[in-house]
């Protein structure tokens, strides 16, 4: 509970009443974000075949998730959308970040409003036009919903860009183009190794959102090898056993695997490049 | 910088790429057969038919779960992207679909000897095998209504002498039968449906309707857990509960019966296949096997010889239950349903 | 000269993309189902979008004060606390919104239990409208706080101070300066968050016992029935509260902007 003091400092800016109130509000809403979660633990390990029913505590359920081959093809399918989508919108919006350093205001402008329309378009209504079209156009569904789960994950790439366009100085791309490098010489070389920050954080959360896409999925998608969102849907009124729970439990732990083996990864990178900068000033 | 950034790309497209080029792959000898909404009715399928198939043919068959959404049938087949290759519909939409073109006629039947309808029960058709009756009846708690609960549609609308919430499916069709037979409509005037009496009546039970439920399990959850009193339910889904079925009570007084059909959507890739599939499934043994399973009734009547004597009196189609109930007309829905289905979305926004 | 130099396909990259996969896909949508109107739209979507406005607006109003109390929380916290409430806050999004909904129904299941036997009367909170207000909050507040809490980042603690020397007292600092800032980004984040509220039918669904209908909900029922084109034009009725809240997201950025620019 100690982590979770105000600043010392602070204590000035904001009176008795001020931070009691916002104390109860912050738990509160802790409480009432983080409930579900917690029950969804809980269930997964102690659930019984009856909704409302705990039993003794016991790994059934996932075993019996993991044992189930059409489920393994949802959580493959879930995180390979999700890794391929996420990388998809990330390389979109790293382009379009380039770009707008060499383009007009009004470009500027447009694009992003563009950009942002995506997020107020109510999702049904895209969702049931990409049904259509992809009827009309007989484009799979597979690769409509592919293009659609990016679509989505744009506006907030967009976001995560946008708010660290700090770390990328225009001088130094405008110097690289005088110089005479190619703007694929110049995206690799100056633009990303100053916006590998941004860009890495907006593909995670890029990522957890299209993890959790249902709309287009629950629209578009019929075959057997759905994503776990479509699959979760298609229970819902049906099963009322802990599948659902155990399943939200297993990809979570699957991505934070993922985090983890990303997060080692990028420690022995930086471990490396540290050592290799030792090494050449040594030499 | 460069040489890491690219191998982390190329790494999470590699392994975009071969998840789509294996999923790409073609299916090889393999059917997918969809049943209605996956727990015990799902269940029921893979082990009456999908397994014995799989086990006699070596042909694997993917079970794969829908809830009777005619529209995702319809825009697969004009989309000509057909991946389902045998679907279960109920009677309207067979009669729906059959007059839209949706359904490719089967290569083989099953043979007379093999199949005999029910007296006055449709016969098999190119476009579509019978495949079992099932019904919704009047279910109630015992814990709430320990001594007597309703056993009919009146004493259902009955809140005097049976209070509490109750549910009810979340269709018109079903319960404008149910309205007008609280009414005092008898069975055999049910049909032209009398919409504005049935909405009417509907009016009076609407505040105390908890739940419009959606799924067969739905009601019975809602029973178990004492949420509501008394429910519409799918008789199938209370017997496959086995010894917690005397949890719930229900009645047959009034049940309203429903065929279900086999069909294969037009553009399947697998009509040889699916026909011998639909044919294996209506073989009297197999549909005994479901009946024991999910209490539903089968429409072969040689299959009710290979029924054990205990599971008889659970089936829609046993004598004294067929005589206390009715069967749905699937020709008045089939022709009424889309009108009144809008009447029926915005009655219940009011 | 080269007519399209690599500049062009950098630059018309993501235009492309939205053409082909935004405005391509709704203006055909739009152009098949906006001609001929189905009579039976008048008869349900009036209501219908009554029904999702009041509720998503409701679930919205809660999230965004929730959120920016969360918000303004963590940014007074010590930068060990803000790393683990940012990471609890994620922790629900790693979990899934669709599984979310199934463990409220439990839970709401289990309230009833115990205040019933508590108050020897059945209370009933699962199935109805506040099921899903209560449920949609739930997973809208960690939208609000990522949103609140960005636009708190340009409050300086040097800013603060400078108005504690002039003698503000605390309350008065709290109201006349971190007030105004939060409610900047957090009338932004209702707009954004009410956008996305309005298009919910996962919770409805799961949690309304078909009482509470959204627009969404109602367009997946006609869907699945077998009706796509009155399901398509109930979902062209979406556009009009995105319509109109695009505007008034449009007009606030231009008022803000104007304010910047000294007019």
């Amino acid at each position: 509970m100690r982590r979770f003091r105000i600043e010392p400092s602070a204590y000035a800016f904001l009176g008795t009443s001020v931070r009691r109130t916002l104390l109860l509000a912050s738990m509160l809403s802790l409480l009432w974000i983080l409930l579900p979660c917690a029950y969804l633990c809980i269930w997964a390990i102690c659930g019984t075949a009856e909704r409302d029913q705990l039993g003794v505590p016991s790994l059934t359920w996932f075993a019996d998730l993991l044992s189930d081959q059409d489920w393994l093809w949802s959580f493959l399918v879930s995180i390979s959308y999700a890794l391929s989508c996420a990388a998809a919108a990330c390389v979109l919006i790293a382009l379009f970040a380039y770009s707008i350093h060499f383009a007009s205001r009004w470009f500027e402008a447009a694009s992003g409003a563009s950009i942002l329309l995506v997020i107020l378009s109510p999702v049904v209504s895209l969702a049931l036009s990409y049904k259509y079209f992809a009827g009309v156009c007989s484009i799979p569904a597979h690769w409509a919903y592919g293009v659609g789960n990016t679509l989505m994950l744009l506006p907030i790439a967009y976001a995560g860009f946008e708010a660290a366009q700090s770390h990328v100085a225009r001088e130094r791309l405008q110097a690289g183009v005088i110089l005479g490098a190619s703007h694929g010489s110049n995206f690799l070389y100056v633009f990303l190794p100053q916006a590998w920050r941004p860009l890495v954080s907006s593909y995670i959360l890029c990522f957890l959102v299209s993890l959790d896409e249902s709309v287009f999925s629950i629209m578009l998608l019929d075959t057997g090898r759905v994503p776990v969102t479509k699959r979760l849907w298609d229970l819902v009124g049906v099963d009322s056993t802990p599948r659902p729970a155990a399943a939200a439990i297993i990809l979570a732990l699957a991505v934070l695997l993922l985090w983890g083996l990303a997060a080692v990864g990028a420690r022995v990178i930086r471990h490396s490049r540290r050592s290799s900068r030792r090494k050449h000033a040594l030499l | 910088m460069k040489p890491r950034l690219l191998v982390g790309l190329l790494l999470i497209l590699g392994v975009a790429l071969a998840t789509w080029l294996y999923l790409k792959r073609g299916r090889g000898r393999e059917l997918i057969v969809v049943s209605y909404g996956g727990g015990a009715y799902q269940a029921s399928h893979k082990r009456a038919f999908i397994e014995p198939y799989q086990a006699q043919t070596g042909i694997r068959v993917q079970s794969v779960v829908w809830g009777a959404e005619f529209g995702k049938l319809q825009e697969m087949v004009r989309s000509g992207a057909v991946p389902w290759d045998v679907v279960e519909v109920t009677a309207s939409q067979f009669l729906r679909g059959s007059r839209e073109g949706l359904f490719a006629q089967m290569t083989t039947l099953p043979d007379a000897e093999e199949f005999k309808p029910l007296p006055g029960g449709p016969t098999i058709s190119p476009l579509g095998v019978p495949n079992v009756y099932w019904s919704t009846v009047v279910a109630f708690d015992p814990h709430a209504f320990p001594q007597v609960g309703p056993s009919t549609w009146q004493d259902f609308w009955d809140l005097t002498r049976f209070p509490g919430p109750r549910a009810l499916y979340d269709n018109p069709r079903g319960n404008l039968e149910f309205a007008l037979l609280a009414d005092g409509v008898s069975p055999a005037n049910l049909y032209p449906l009398d919409v504005t009496r049935a909405f009417r009546k509907l009016d009076e039970l609407k505040p105390h309707v908890r739940v419009w439920w959606s799924d067969g399990t739905e009601p019975v959850q809602l029973l178990l857990s004492h949420q509501v009193v008394s429910s519409s339910a799918w008789s199938g889904r209370i017997v496959a509960l086995g010894e917690r079925e005397k949890e719930i009570r229900y009645s047959w007084k009034g049940a309203a019966h429903e065929l279900d059909y086999w069909i294969v959507p037009r553009g399947s890739k697998s009509i040889d296949s699916a026909s011998a599939f639909i044919r294996f499934a209506s073989r009297p043994e197999e549909m005994a096997a479901q009946a024991r399973l999910i209490g539903y009734g089968p429409a072969n009547s040689q299959a009710l010889n290979y029924v054990d004597a205990k599971i008889l009196p659970h089936l829609p189609t046993a004598p004294a239950n067929w005589a206390l109930s009715f069967v749905i007309n699937a020709t008045w829905w089939a022709e009424h349903e889309q009108e009144v289905e809008a009447f029926w979305v915005r009655w219940k926004g009011q | 000269m080269k007519l399209v130099t690599t500049r062009h396909l950098f630059s018309l990259a993501v235009p492309l993309f939205l053409t082909a996969a935004y405005l391509a896909p709704l203006a055909s949508w739009i152009h098949n189902f906006g001609s001929a109107v189905d009579s039976r739209l008048l008869m349900i979507a009036p209501k219908q979008l009554w029904t999702t406005i009041i509720y998503s607006s409701a679930a919205t109003a809660i999230a965004v004060a929730l959120g920016g109390a969360l918000a303004i929380y963590h940014r007074f916290l010590v930068p060990d606390g803000r790393r683990w409430l940012s990471l609890l806050v994620c922790l629900s999004l790693f979990v899934g919104f669709i599984a979310r909904n199934f463990a409220w129904l439990a839970i709401l299941g289990f309230i009833e239990e115990g205040l019933s036997s508590v108050l020897g009367v059945r209370i009933y909170l699962a199935y109805s409208a506040f099921a899903v207000v209560l449920v949609m909050t739930s997973a809208l507040v960690p939208l609000a706080f990522f949103v609140i809490s960005n636009g708190l980042r340009p409050l300086r603690d040097e800013q603060l101070e400078a108005a504690q020397v002039m003698g503000v007292a605390p309350h008065q600092l709290f109201r006349a300066v971190i007030v105004p800032i939060a409610l900047r980004s957090a009338s932004l984040a209702f707009l954004l968050i009410l956008a996305i509220a309005s298009a919910y039918f996962v919770t409805p669904r799961i949690l309304g016992g078909g009482k509470v209908d959204f627009i969404g909900t109602t367009a997946v029922w006609f869907l699945n029935h077998g009706d796509s084109t009155f399901a398509n034009q109930l979902g062209l009725t979406l556009l009009v509260p995105g319509s109109l809240i695009s505007a008034s997201l449009a007009l606030l950025v231009m008022r803000w902007r104007g304010r910047q620019l000294g007019f």
